[in-house]
């Protein structure tokens, strides 16, 4: 094996960038086997097309639509999800149905992290999302692009990814604190009016959670 | 102080949609302000602040993973191979469509397009009126993405994605080279989208040709000027500097998007819809 030539320097920035592209393509694809053939696929055409990029202009942000575009058409060519993202907008964290005291035990105030639950909750929890909401969330809170790139990036309005964000934000939400009931975490909350109904005890969870999956 | 709320008020309601947009900096600031005092005293939104940078930080270290070594060992080997392939092709001399757009300047002024398809009365759009769909499409025409296909014959199978005909050589004639295809997400929806640039050296310039069913995917403009091109009725116009021309033909879609000069465009455009 011998390695791309180092004298290429948009080979070598892009190298750079795919510690973030794995990621993001992990819990894109949720299976690391087709995660490791999206990011090649990327590089691939990254390598191919880099005469269509323009210098000067945001390397990262190219990438990612290039994975985004890559991600969409070969891996999800069956057709486009609709069904939950027309839907109402289920909205139980903002409505007075979970105190701010519960919040506030959904998170470690000191180092603003969710550390009672387990990263393993919150994989399943974005791996759960409707893909285009997921799509939204890596790029905006997990890459921290602006809703602008993002919308470049996918190739919709900045209005969809408003959109997106705040619910699959919501739905997020509402997973982490059905999961930090179920384990006991948080006291369950009287609710005020028709919320969904959320599962009070571990063993309806836990079916609950395996019919789902 | 106010003693802070502890459940939703109808503020909060109201509020909540901003609250993201709020904790992302992504609001005007006058808005940012005025949230900010309103989550200043009210500890629900407070919280509802703190679960969403909590969030994020816990999602960041979720899906950070290193790239595992043996990943990365394959990444290089393929990046190597696809050089010593591009080696290989420009020794052999056939590095057709090889032009390095890098290199094409885009027309970005208004002014290089004012005689842009033949002579006819322009009504130069206001940026802000471009709609989406067309804004979108002169993003993807001024930064595209590499191509699914460079094979003129392989863009037929876009058709199945697209749901109209594909085809990619009738331009061939007016000089222009075939670059390449790919299928281009849209607004939920999908386009082909070939690429050719047209000219040699300093004199070639990019033409985004996109191919769409018209009846799901509708791009126009109420400035653009209708003018007949052969049997055709075309729209043209300008949109962020580049020359834009809309049709339909046979129950397809077109869009055309070029960095072209006057004539050239004219003919390109001719092309396209007087087949
Ligand atoms: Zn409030």
């Amino acid at each position: 094996m011998h390695a791309p030539d180092s004298n290429d320097g948009f080979t070598e920035e892009v190298l750079g960038h795919v510690d973030g592209l794995y990621g993001v393509a992990c819990r894109l694809t949720r299976n690391p086997t087709e995660a490791e053939d999206l990011v090649q696929d990327v590089l691939l055409r990254a390598m191919r097309g880099r005469q269509t990029f323009l210098v000067g202009t945001n390397l990262r942000a190219w990438l990612f639509r290039i994975l985004m575009n890559t991600f969409i058409n070969k891996y999800r060519r069956g057709g486009l999800e609709r069904s939950v993202l027309e839907g109402p907008d289920a909205d139980p964290l903002a409505d007075g149905w979970v105190s701010a005291s519960t919040m506030r035990q959904l998170r470690d105030p000191e180092q603003e992290m969710l550390l009672p639950l387990v990263e393993k909750e919150i994989q399943r929890a974005l791996d759960a999302l409707p893909t285009d909401f997921r799509m939204v969330v890596l790029l905006c809170d997990v890459e921290e692009f602006s809703y602008e790139e993002a919308a470049r990036i996918i190739g919709c309005p900045q209005g969809t990814i408003m959109s997106r964000l705040h619910r699959g934000r919501k739905l997020l939400q509402r997973a982490l604190y059905e999961h930090a009931l179920a384990m006991g975490i948080i006291k369950a909350e009287s609710r005020v009016g028709e919320g969904t109904s959320a599962p009070t005890d571990l063993a309806a969870y836990r079916a609950r959670k395996r019919g789902v999956a | 102080m106010t003693r802070p709320l502890s459940r939703a008020t109808s503020v909060c309601r109201e509020q909540s949609r901003l609250l993201g947009p709020y904790a992302d900096g992504e609001l005007e600031p006058g808005c940012q302000c005025a949230l900010e005092d309103h989550v200043a005293e009210c500890s629900f939104c407070s919280e509802q602040l703190g679960l969403l940078r909590a969030s994020r930080v816990s999602m960041q270290r979720v899906v950070h993973a290193p790239v595992p070594s043996a990943l990365r060992a394959r990444l290089m080997t393929a990046l190597a191979a696809e050089q010593d392939r591009e080696r290989a092709r420009s020794d052999t001399g056939s590095s057709r469509g090889k032009t390095a757009w890098r290199a094409l300047v885009p027309l970005a002024t208004a002014a290089a397009f004012a005689l842009a398809w033949g002579v006819f009365e322009r009504r130069s759009a206001n940026s802000s009126q471009v709609n989406d769909l067309l804004a979108d499409l002169v993003a993807e025409h001024s930064q595209p993405l590499p191509p699914d296909a460079t094979d003129p014959k392989a863009v037929r199978n876009l058709e199945k994605y697209v749901g109209v005909p594909v085809q990619a050589g009738r331009f061939e004639r007016v000089g222009a080279t075939f670059v390449g295809g790919r299928v281009l997400p849209l607004h939920q929806q999908r386009a082909a989208m070939l690429q050719y640039v047209v000219g040699t050296g300093d004199n070639a310039r990019r033409v985004s040709v996109l191919v769409f069913d018209p009846q799901r995917i509708q791009v126009n403009h109420a400035e653009f000027a209708p003018r007949a091109v052969g049997s055709s009725q075309v729209q043209v116009g300008t949109a962020k500097g580049y020359s834009v021309a809309l049709a339909e033909r046979a129950g397809v879609g077109y869009a055309l998007l070029g960095d072209l000069d006057a004539e050239k465009s004219a003919q390109f455009a001719a092309t396209v819809y007087d087949e």
